[in-house]
């Protein structure tokens, strides 16, 4: 069973983006969304925060993505935190990074809330499987 | 839910623009500069999120363009090509279409914008683009055999690796892989502080007005209050409460103003907004008459009201736009000055007081005065004799008068006339002051000068005659007290010298067309200085400072008329705000109003 209620971080240094899947992810039924413009303010908001999942942009400034990625599994209390990473089509030969540095998924811009249903769920079941 | 898109339309077309607008400064500085990785990764950046919002929004055109550009940035950025005019130009075409694209998606006009022939330049870019030297590509491809369907597709370099993952089935699921900790060094990362993060948040403009519009009503209701408790005070000394409301309105006297001020901070934004599209222009313009122009920028980082940013931007390519077109010499003939062969424009912004200063210079040939004012003759904007009296700095300044600027007179002062007036208009609509000042051959320096709040100003109420007007503070240098034996005749000139030094002075109540009252009557005079010109105003009384609130009088045409607007006093009446610029320039060229 899917927590609709878990908390989610969306981060993306664009606002539009961030709006963007905000909306689909509430048209998936998630409620409890917050945001975070570039991979420190992500950081420092998971580790406060009880994310339950993290829904992140490749490409930002500060510390992008792939940088948040690896920061989070290097962490001791964060390191099984669910991420699933948001790439253009563009960069599917950097996904080989992100797999190595342990993302839990991605999907391809631009999606639909079907599709990201689709990949959250796989990724939760495995969680709790 | 149809609104809920429309508002994410509309922030995209915000947020694209303004990164749109980052962009042009860096490429004007990369150009400059060669390669910066940094650099062309931040336009790479933009360009890519672009892209990427606008394939949710369905926008695919502007996909189209972002995404060809985007791929040559990502070379750039990976070294694989090094950076030439030809990928510059084609990089910053695709800037200009994706604003007229982004421009034709706010107003819905259903424009369909031809983008073929530029992905072809985009492509036919990048194909003839150059490898850096010394490590030649063996995978550089003849021009025709490219596929515009995987352009920037960077090699791995690690066949093994790539086959050994699924990444070609990019659309399906991924297996979670274990963390790779042995390609990942331990370490502790800095701790980050939640302060750090900055909490912001986008709000309607129309809304903020809105405040801004009830703040100023609060503070014509503030102004009531101080009049009627000033009165009260004085006929019940000793009622206590009268003392309690007098307590009561002094504290929502601080109140308001701590409002004001705050309310006006939230319109405040860095003048960069405006000065961020300047290095494009000048290297647009420059590169189009083949003139070397280094553009130099301080003070960006200047807060001004937002109605300055939306205002200010058109007098200042006008004025930028100028220099380089007309101020700065062509190479030869700077050679044959013997000044540098590269002309210099600097754009320097700065608060000074309660004013915002906005100076542009270029060291080009100046503005000739003799011609200025054989045209402003010709067009019966002065007379022989004021011509005559004319000093060269009031001269110059004859070019922001309405009517001196047409066609011909483009031409004949190459181009120096034309719109100025445009110009002097934008900026009186800021309540702000501009004038230039030239010497020949080596500069002219345009000089903008605005208050720092527009809304809500600080005037010097005055009697002229039987009538009040509210005079904006911000000019006013100083007041005293004078008397009319005080004031002499110079050659047709009436001047006052006050403690040493001579200003002319001329009658208000005379200037705004009352003939009838007479210098005698005159006890104060308020001494006025705009830019560079200072001068007296002979007024009857002095009635106290107030902060007003400016109404628009309808039917006011506001670039010819003494008047900025209309305002509501404590006491509960209408009284003229002076517009002193546009007094000013009809005082220092025509003869109305001397007394």
């Amino acid at each position: 069973m899917t927590d609709y209620k878990m908390k989610i971080l969306v981060v993306d240094d664009f606002a539009t983006m961030r709006r963007i899947v905000k909306n689909i992810l509430r048209q998936i039924g998630f409620e409890n969304i917050e945001e975070a413009e570039d991979g420190e303010q992500a950081f420092a908001k998971l580790k406060t925060g009880n994310f339950k999942f993290v829904v992140s942009d490749w490409n930002m400034p500060n510390l992008d993505g792939l940088g948040l990625l690896k920061r989070v599994r290097s962490d001791e209390d964060l390191k099984d935190l669910p991420i699933l990473m948001v790439t253009a089509e563009a960069e599917k030969e950097k996904v080989v990074e992100a797999i190595k540095a342990g993302v839990s998924s991605y999907v391809v811009k631009p999606f639909t809330a079907e599709v990201l249903k689709e990949k959250m769920d796989k990724v939760l079941s495995k969680m709790s499987g | 839910m149809p609104d809920e898109f429309d508002e994410i339309i509309s922030d995209f077309l915000t947020e694209a623009e303004e990164s749109l607008d980052t962009i042009d400064p860096l490429f004007v500085e990369l150009e400059i500069r060669g390669d910066d990785k940094e650099m062309l990764n931040e336009i790479f950046r933009s360009m890519h999120t672009i892209k990427g919002a606008a394939g949710f929004l369905g926008f695919q055109p502007v996909v189209d363009v972002a995404h060809s550009s985007e791929s040559i940035l990502k070379r750039l950025r990976d070294g694989e090509i090094v950076l030439s005019t030809p990928l510059m130009n084609a990089i910053l075409k695709s800037v200009d279409m994706l604003r007229l694209l982004l421009k034709h998606i706010k107003l819905r006009d259903g424009v369909v914008e031809d983008i073929t022939p530029l992905l072809i330049e985009l492509e036919a870019a990048l194909n003839n683009a150059k490898s850096p030297v010394g490590q030649e590509r063996e995978d550089v491809l003849p021009f025709a055999t490219v596929s515009p369907a995987s352009p920037g597709v960077k090699e791995t370099g690690n066949p093994s690796l790539t086959a050994s993952l699924p990444v070609e089935a990019a659309g399906s699921e991924v297996e979670p892989v274990s963390p790779d900790k042995t390609g990942q060094p331990e370490r502790t990362p800095p701790p980050v502080s939640l302060a750090e993060s900055i909490q912001t948040l986008r709000v309607d403009t129309d809304k903020i007005d809105k405040v801004m519009n009830l703040t100023g009503e609060v503070v014509l209701i503030r102004n009531r209050l101080l009049n009627l408790v000033s009165y009260l005070g004085s006929a019940y000394p000793d009622d206590s409460y009268v003392n309690n409301l007098d307590e009561t309105v002094s504290f929502l006297d601080l109140v308001t103003s701590d409002m004001q001020l705050s309310v006006m901070k939230i319109r405040m934004q860095p003048i960069k907004k405006v000065f961020g599209k300047f290095p494009r222009l000048v290297r647009d313009i420059a590169g189009a008459l083949n003139k070397d122009v280094d553009l130099q920028i301080s003070g960006e980082e200047t807060e001004v009201d937002k109605t300055v940013i939306e205002h200010i931007g058109d007098p200042l390519v006008h004025i930028i736009r100028n220099a380089v077109d007309h101020g700065i010499e062509s190479k030869e003939e700077r050679r044959k000055k013997g000044k540098p062969e590269k002309g210099t424009i600097s754009i320097n912004a700065y608060q000074k007081g309660n004013k915002i200063v906005v100076v542009v210079t270029d060291d080009g040939k100046g503005i000739d005065v003799e011609r200025v004012k054989h045209k402003a003759l010709e067009k019966k904007l002065i007379t022989e004799e004021e011509a005559a009296r004319m000093t060269d700095e009031a001269a110059v300044n004859l070019i922001f008068l309405p009517g001196f600027s047409t066609q011909d007179v483009a031409t004949e002062l190459s181009g120096r006339g034309v719109g100025m007036d445009v110009v002097k208009t934008n900026i009186s609509k800021l309540n702000g002051y501009v004038e230039v000042m030239t010497t020949k051959d080596v500069r002219s320096v345009f000089v903008i000068t605005i208050p720092l709040t527009l809304a809500i100003i600080e005037t010097l109420m005055v009697r002229a005659g039987r009538l009040r007007y509210a005079v904006p503070l911000s000019p006013v240098e100083e007041i005293t007290r004078i008397s009319a034996k005080e004031m002499h005749d110079v050659i047709g000139n009436r001047i006052i010298s006050i403690r040493d030094r001579v200003y002319p002075i001329y009658n208000l109540s005379n200037v705004l067309g009352d003939q009838a009252v007479p210098d005698a009557d005159c006890g104060y005079a308020v001494i006025v200085s705009l830019g560079s010109t200072q001068f007296c105003l002979a007024v009857n009384e002095l009635l106290g400072r107030e902060e007003v609130v400016i109404k628009n009088i309808e039917g006011v045409d506001n670039n010819s008329s003494s008047i900025l607007g209309a305002t509501i006093t404590g006491d509960g009446k209408v009284v003229l705000v002076l517009d002193l610029g546009n007094i000013s320039r009809q005082l220092l060229t025509t003869s109305k109003g001397r007394v």
